[in-house]
């Protein structure tokens, strides 16, 4: 069904043609203040700018002849070019001269584009436009990676988890948005590990501070993938293969009706590896135990996911600006092959997860387009299953090296299934009061229900019943009320806002002997955020703080029913966030420089950590720490064509205010297992007619470097240099092992775009040296891999 | 011109914060030596964190009454649950990443613990059980290789030699294993805890079909199985590989064991008891058992050393379960712990003026140059660290304690 339903789009999709875009039109007087009222004509269509000085018109691609009235008659006259491939705002000023007399001329607008609209903002934020990437192998998580200030790590392989590290923060500290929607959401099929950049219009990267839509409890900051919504009609397929048997596809499309009343899309990926890269792995030798490594394929890491979505809409409608109804579904499938330190293999242990989502999101601007209300709610249904009954074991080799053992390569066995139901809400309303001032009000509501059964799991001591078929409820809402304000002609912007958290869950929670016994937490908590922007010239200065907090989510408390459990008690953790940023651009012509820097502040509590166990690793509150770092980005470009860049970051992350005097040896020592020195360098060259006056190739060069980090906490006295040998102690518990003083990869890619624009073709090599990478303490990431991607463009 | 200055000024200010925040910072801290000291003594401490991770340290001309391990060179490894000293090497359970096996570690010319040579388990999971009796006789347990066999090793060489099956022991029960938990050595025959039962879903102790536990004798002369010994009215004996349930009385030569029951269960009919096989015997004596009931229940005994017929042990202040009462780490490892002298003739039990001991270190008591050595972890009396009880005398001393150094998981001494 679901099948023929996906057909139906990519036919629709095929039928369509090319219309035009939203433009928004912004007119304001020599002071920099909005002018209401003022009529807009652009033949056909027609209207007036709103109390913010702005009209919205859906405007074909090409040049324009435009004008300007008022009661008094025509204001101004003058054309614009239209671009649907971004966004456009054209900004008109009317100065009183203008306001008398008609002047026929040929404006010269610079459009803001969304990229730095967002980054204008107050919040430290940056914005990473993914159409330059769509032509890119892989998936976003290496994009962001290469951002100022991020962090990604992953056991490497496709499907892997795939933890950010922001501001010296990292894991669920970090929020990861869709749309403003959690990802979990949508499932395993579309994560940081699985989709790649075709699906996506951006990434906004919020480094400390949130934005108020988002209501968020992140703690430092997050990310929000903004997906792809062309306003003219497209369909674009792309399929990319590479190295151990990886496949990867994407389908998006989007059809408008001519009028501009309804439309369809789909944007949907499948995704397939082997990963069977080779890793050097351990093996016992059969008579001595001695133990020897090799170097030898993975051989039980297949993974699959499939994320399939459609979506449809109403829109410029009396009561809806824009009424869209989502519906998708996503399978993941994915075989583990080892523990968290690659020293246990697994042959038969796999977890598998299905999920179907519905969203209705309903937007509309009322009175004159001072109240903006946005209303979006989805309702989710997930399986899942986790495997893990093998009786017998293996060697790296996959050969069966015992039988007829106890079931469970992984922990004690499990046969565990999970149903969830999960039921998410978000409002943002924004009214203006003036023209200077706006409130934002968010809300956002989740609930989710979980019940299943692992026959090998976790029994109650007293009930004697499996635990996880008590049906456990986890809730949250967090709520946002806030005052924008600019100054100064726009120059300084600023933002108050408070902030409230709730949450509060019952279920059974277990040891790491597998007892359970009922438990319930209810907390609620107050935050409060600051930010103000101030622009002059070519500087860019901002300074927020917020008083955020995270609540626990329900993977912490439940654990993730395969490798930690569940925690109950857990508290939400808490942090003074600072942020000082600052940007000067040196513009010469096409040449640009532009240099920025972060400087961030962090005082955490209760912290939520993973803490690594036997049999289960399990979160954790973990003490106190602080974070002092600074990132710093230097990009030079020349037109178009050629661009070069490098930033790093470094954060000094410790522990401070030890309460238990049993611990003070930790007093001062870095918060161990997170890199804390890395950067990345990049360099991109255009080329045009190369074998055609219309075709474009570009090649591109990026290497990354990440500095020796320690698993386990090493007690300041004992701490090494920076660049110093480690000398006052013996350990192998350091990320990389090896005694290189950090890791360094690179990757390169040549992209070709054929003369009609229609098709793209890429080849790239990652990790180039073929170097030992972990970024998880011993799991070893691919080495050297091959990738060609070929992107179409059907209209 | 001017605000490009500026930022030039402000980035390098930024470098150089990171630069120096990033610099070593030395501790120097010179302690008196405390003539008090044995000086032919090297004290192996092995401290943990809140997270199990911890090092191990080696004092020798830095032994202090108090202790802090703060800037002193050390082993890293991620869990520590202590170690085992042989001579003057060290063995313990698991690499110092946690790969399943055992570890040998020693001590290098200038002083310091470093990593030896490993011997890798195929389990796995965390039930490597070893036994080193020399340097050139080990045994240890690994389940892939078969749960009815016991495997042998080299303790220098740290390479596996052979095994010794115990496989016709078998009654075709799901989880059978044969010196899993015990593995101990009295003259030439070896005493394994034979577990012939099934796991029960939720279980992570094996419930055998009759309330029973069973020691199978082997002749390391004859290279035979002699037999197998049973005592009704307990179950399990031992608990897990880091907690050794076994003792060797090293004057009267009976060997002693603890039964510790099914601790979900917690049936006062069966009971954890303290067992003896008496020396020259192969038979548990069935005259003798050490109840916990006698002393406190529901609980069980957790720790054994045997001397000169005393039993040292902990017997908890207030009823204890491993599964009742919450959050496991935080009940059973309340500081409620007492060490205990019973007198194994008259099963009086008398309480050592020593503090109470949390379970979250294992070791055992152990006899050294006419003392007996206890570690304890109390948070109550900040007290993670050593007291040497005379059973002569009757005197308690405090050995040392740790300062602001984390949890005591460990201690041995080698002498020179």
């Amino acid at each position: 069904m679901t099948g023929r339903i996906y057909l139906t789009c990519i036919l629709i999709l095929i039928g369509s043609i090319v219309l035009g875009c939203p433009v928004r039109i912004h007119v304001s007087d020599s002071l920099g203040n909005p002018l209401s009222n003022i009529a807009v004509k652009i033949k056909p269509l027609s209207g007036k700018t709103d109390v913010s000085g702005d009209l919205v018109l859906e405007l074909k691609q090409g040049r324009h002849f435009i004008q300007l009235l008022d009661n008094s008659g025509i204001l101004l006259e003058s054309f614009v070019f239209v671009d649907c491939n971004s966004q456009k705002t054209f900004n008109f000023i009317l100065n009183n001269t203008a306001r008398r007399s008609i002047e026929l001329k040929e404006t010269i607008v610079r459009s803001k584009t969304v990229k730095q609209a967002i980054e204008a903002s107050p919040f430290a934020v940056q914005a990473i436009d993914l159409k330059k990437d769509y032509n890119k192998g892989g998936d976003i998580s290496e994009v962001l990676n290469r951002a100022s200030g991020v962090k990604i790590r992953t056991d490497g392989s496709i499907g892997a988890p795939v933890q950010i590290n922001l501001g010296g923060l990292q894991g669920k500290a970090v929020r990861l948005f869709r749309d403003g929607i959690p990802v979990e959401l949508f499932g395993h099929g579309f994560s940081l590990g699985t989709i790649p950049a075709n699906m996506l219009d951006r990434i906004e990267i919020y480094k400390g501070v949130m934005p108020l839509y988002l209501a968020s409890d992140a703690l430092g900051g997050g990310v929000n993938l903004v997906s792809r919504h062309e306003y003219k009609n497209q369909a674009e397929i792309s399929y990319e293969r590479g190295s151990f048997n990886t496949h990867r596809a994407t389908l998006y499309g989007i059809w408008n009706d001519p009028a501009k009343k309804w439309y369809v899309g789909t944007n949907s990926s499948f995704n397939y590896s082997d990963n069977n890269y080779k890793v050097e792995a351990p093996f016992i030798d059969t008579e001595t135990s001695v133990t020897s490594y090799r170097n030898v394929r993975r051989f039980h890491d297949a993974t699959r996911t499939l994320y399939v979505e459609g979506f449809a809409g109403l829109q410029n409608r009396a009561w809806a600006d824009d009424l869209r109804l989502t519906v998708l579904g996503s399978g993941f499938y994915k075989e583990l092959q080892h523990d968290i330190l690659m020293n246990k293999v697994n042959g038969q242990a796999l977890s598998k997860e299905k999920n179907y989502t519905g969203l209705l999101n309903y937007k509309k601007n009322f009175f004159d387009e001072r109240l903006k209300v946005s209303l979006l709610s989805t309702y989710s249904f997930f399986k899942t299953r986790f495997i893990d009954t093998a009786t017998v074991r293996y060697g790296w080799d996959g050969s069966i090296i015992g039988t007829g053992l106890t079931p469970g390569e992984i922990n004690g066995g499990n046969d565990q299934r999970l149903d969830y139901r999960f039921f998410s809400a978000r409002l943002n309303v924004s009214y203006a009061l003036s023209h200077k001032h706006t409130v934002d009000f968010s809300e956002l509501f989740h609930h989710q229900n979980r019940k299943g059964s692992d026959p090998l799991g976790s029994i109650s001591p007293v009930e004697n019943i499996d635990v996880l078929t008590v049906p456990a409820f986890y809730r949250k809402d967090v709520m946002a009320l806030g005052l924008r304000s600019t100054w100064f002609d726009d120059r300084v912007e600023s933002i108050v806002a408070l902030k409230y958290y709730h949450f509060n869950t019952k279920g059974f929670t277990t040891d790491n002997s597998g007892t359970g016994w009922r438990s319930a937490n209810d907390t609620s908590r107050i935050g409060y955020l600051a930010g103000l922007r101030w622009t002059k010239g070519r500087f860019l200065t901002k300074v927020s703080y917020e008083y955020a907090t995270r609540l626990p989510d329900e993977i912490e408390i439940f654990g993730d029913g395969v490798l930690s459990k569940e925690n109950m008690d857990l508290q939400p953790e808490k942090s003074h966030n600072v942020n000082l940023n600052a940007r000067y651009s040196i513009i010469n012509g096409d040449n640009r420089l532009t240099l920025s820097a972060d400087l961030f502040f962090r005082k955490v509590k209760d912290g939520i950590f993973l803490q690594k166990d036997i049999p289960y690793n399990r979160y954790i509150n973990f003490e106190h720490s602080e974070i002092k770092g600074f990132e710093f980005e230097a990009s030079y470009a020349t037109g178009k064509r050629f661009d070069l860049g490098a930033n790093f970051t470094y954060q000094d992350i410790r522990r401070i205010n030890i309460e238990d005097a049993l611990f003070k040896i930790e007093e001062g020592s870095r918060v161990p297992n997170i890199p804390f020195l890395f950067g990345n360098f990049w360099l991109n060259q255009g080329f045009k007619g190369v074998f055609n006056r219309a075709d474009r190739m570009e090649i591109n060069w990026n290497a990354n470097y990440t500095h020796r980090f320690f698993l386990h906490t090493i007690p300041k006295g004992n701490e090494p240099a920076l660049f110093g040998k480690v000398e006052d102690f013996q350990s192998s518990l350091i990320i990389p092992a090896d005694g290189r003083l950090g890791l360094f990869s690179n990757n390169a890619g040549v992209y070709y775009h054929f003369p009609n624009q229609k098709i793209s073709l890429s080849g790239e090599c990652r990790n180039i040296g073929n170097v030992k990478l972990y970024d998880n303490f011993s799991v070893q990431k691919p080495g050297r891999s091959f990738h060609v991607k070929l992107v179409y463009h059907i209209f | 011109m001017k605000t490009s200055k500026q930022l030039r000024n402000l980035m390098l200010g930024l470098v150089a914060l990171a630069f120096m925040a990033s610099c070593k910072k030395d501790n120097d801290d010179p302690k008196e030596p405390d003539t008090d000291l044995p000086a032919n003594e090297t004290w192996v401490i092995y401290n943990a964190s809140a997270g199990w991770s911890g090092g191990v340290y080696a004092l020798k001309d830095n032994k202090s009454r108090e202790i802090n391990l703060s800037g002193l060179p050390f082993f890293q490894v991620s869990s520590n649950m202590g170690g085992r000293a042989f001579g003057k090497t060290l063995y313990r359970v698991n690499s110092a990443a946690g790969a399943q096996g055992l570890l040998k570690m020693d001590i290098n010319a200038s002083g310091n613990v470093v990593e030896g040579k490993f011997l890798a388990s195929q389990s796995t999971q965390y039930i490597t059980n070893y036994l080193v009796v020399s340097a050139t006789e080990g045994y240890y347990w690994d389940d892939v290789r078969g749960g009815l066999k016991v495997q042998t090793f080299n303790p220098t060489t740290m390479e596996r030699t052979g095994e010794i099956d115990f496989s016709s022991l078998s009654e075709g029960l799901p989880n059978e294993s044969a010196g899993q938990l015990i593995i101990a050595k009295r003259d030439d025959k070896l005493y394994v805890d034979l577990l012939l039962g099934t796991k029960l879903a939720g279980d992570w102790q094996v419930t055998p079909p009759n309330k029973e536990v069973a020691i199978a004798v082997y002749d390391l002369t004859q290279k035979t199985i002699l037999g197998v010994t049973k005592f009704a009215g307990t179950t399990n004996l031992g608990v897990f590989i880091d907690n050794v349930l076994w003792s060797i009385d090293e004057v009267t030569k009976d060997l002693y064991f603890v039964a510790v029951g099914d601790m979900k269960r917690q049936s006062s009919e069966f009971s954890s008891k303290i067992l003896r096989i008496k020396n020259g015997e192969t038979q548990f004596d069935q005259t003798f058992s050490i109840d916990i009931k006698a002393y406190q229940f529901p609980a069980e005994f957790n720790r054994l050393f045997a001397y000169n017929n005393k039993i040292y042990t902990t017997i908890p202040s207030r009823a204890v379960s491993y599964y009742g009462g919450g959050q496991h780490g935080v009940k059973y490892r309340d500081d409620v712990w007492y060490w205990n002298e019973i007198d194994v003739n008259t099963k009086r039990a008398t309480r050592l003026n020593i503090p109470a001991d949390s379970f979250y270190g294992t070791q055992n008591p152990f006899f050294h140059n006419g003392e007996i050595y206890f570690v304890s972890n109390n948070t109550t009396e900040s007290f993670f660290g050593v007291n040497q009880y005379n059973p002569s005398t009757k005197v308690v001393k405090e050995t040392f304690r740790l300062k602001e150094s984390g949890r005591l998981n460990g201690f041995n001494i080698i002498t020179e």
